[in-house]
């Protein structure tokens, strides 16, 4: 496999979730000027295995969480159903996820990704430091993306 | 070009809102939409009912969406059946794949109205 | 006629022979709104994305914000017979400039706002010209919703 680095990783990540969140929860994203402290409203993850394997992580306070939800459905969260809140996160890391390969390669890539899951706690990754962590800011609410890159197999 | 019924196939009900809102303002508001969550349940759906355009999604369980868009190639009545794939794994090696399938074009997620007015016209 | 806008203002107009103009956009965003069955075009110049930032400034001047100028828009085009789920918007400016701290990018928070408004209120954006380092002009004809868009060295279609 070519190495990333985590310069490279780091600006792949911040191009796709601009993109992502820009054209499809239209919340506009840059890079922090500092790293904040913030509570975790909700972990979404994904694997994937093309063209590099590895794995992402989104923890995003419940602030953000409300407004992509809201924003995407053109309807207030009262109105939803946990089924259509956690879909339509799930979506929003699916396209993420595919994005992110494409931005990382600089070009069309065939990606094979995992379907997207919900994580209850950060517990269920044992390897957590073996990730690179960036923090982004969100018109003002601070998130992160975590990011682990594996060894091709033989 | 004029579509009375646009068959929708993504297995998240989010996506499809999403794909149904753009085409719904790009033009198409007075179009009847069909949705099925997966390859297998729009061929049973398109066995009794008869649409203008499929739009599919790649990645889905039970039936992915090419195997689907091969299927529909088999059978007479969907042969020439237009299809639009919207995908977040859109890429060009997959065109060639797909290619001699007539498949209408491949868009990227997140799906934008522009992105039916680029294909469809305005 | 033309009808010329400036920042913070927006037209509307039914007349076929009507074209409303706006100029040198930069960060700014024209968001050109039609009704091609009735013929009703809508052009507003908008400068900043929430009107938060100065509510006293929003009450003299809405067109300003795009929260508070495209409710505007929208309800004057309806007064002048548009259909609400007829019209269709093209966006037009949005230049890449950074805010004075030099933090984010004016011009795309401008854009994104819009499309966020648009699209909770059931609009969409069917073409656009953003980014970019251009100062743009847009011309709009109410005939038939062309729109011109031009540079300092260049003119093409919307």
């Amino acid at each position: 496999m070519r190495e990333v680095t985590k310069e490279q990783a780091k600006t792949a990540l911040l191009r796709a979730t601009q993109h992502t969140l820009g054209e499809m929860a239209f919340i506009d994203v840059i890079e922090a000027e500092e790293q904040r402290d913030f509570e975790t409203g909700q972990l979404l993850f994904i694997e994937f295995y093309k063209p590099v394997r590895g794995r992402l992580l989104l923890a995003l306070p419940i602030e953000i969480k409300r407004e992509i939800v809201e924003n995407i459905h053109a309807t207030d969260w009262d109105e939803l159903s946990v089924n259509e809140i956690d879909d339509c996160l799930l979506e929003l890391l699916n396209v993420l996820g595919g994005n992110f390969l494409r931005e990382l390669e600089q070009k069309d890539v065939k990606v094979h990704l995992s379907f997207p899951t919900v994580l209850f706690s950060l517990e269920e990754i044992p390897d957590l430091d073996s990730f690179w962590k960036f923090s982004f800011d969100a018109e003002g609410n601070p998130f992160t993306t975590s990011l682990a890159l594996h060894e091709e197999e033989e | 070009m004029k579509l009375d019924k646009i068959m929708i196939v993504d297995d998240s009900a989010t996506s499809r809102m999403i794909i149904k809102r753009c085409f719904q303002m790009a033009g198409y508001q007075d179009s009847t939409f069909i949705e099925a969550e997966d390859g297998l349940k729009a061929l049973s759906n398109l066995n009794r009912n008869a649409v203008d355009l499929v739009v599919t999604d790649l990645n889905m369980p039970k039936m992915d969406g090419a195997t689907f868009i091969k299927k529909l190639r088999l059978i007479d009545k969907t042969k020439q059946l237009p299809v639009l794939i919207v995908s977040s794994m859109g890429n060009e090696r997959l065109e060639l794949e797909l290619e001699g399938k007539d498949v209408m074009g491949i868009l990227r997620k997140p799906m934008t109205p522009e992105k039916v007015t680029n294909v469809l016209g305005e | 006629m033309r009808l010329d806008i400036g920042i913070g203002e927006w037209k509307v107009s039914s007349k076929a022979d009507d074209e409303l103009k706006t100029y040198a956009l930069g960060s700014c965003v024209a968001v050109c709104a039609y009704d091609p069955n009735q013929q009703v075009a809508g052009l507003i110049h908008i400068a900043l994305p929430d009107s938060k930032v100065n509510s006293e400034k929003a009450k003299k001047l809405p067109g300003y914000f795009a929260d508070t100028g495209l409710p505007k828009l929208f309800e004057d085009m309806v007064k002048k017979g548009a259909e609400k789920k007829n019209i269709k918007v093209k966006l037009a400016g949005g230049s890449s400039i950074m805010d004075q701290n030099r933090h984010f990018d004016i011009g795309r928070r401008n854009t994104i706002a819009i499309k966020r408004y648009l699209w909770k209120n059931g609009f969409g954006v069917i073409k656009e010209d953003t980014g970019g380092n251009s100062s743009r002009t847009v011309e709009f004809k109410v005939a038939d919703g062309a729109i011109v868009v031009s540079n300092a060295g260049s003119k093409w279609q919307l």
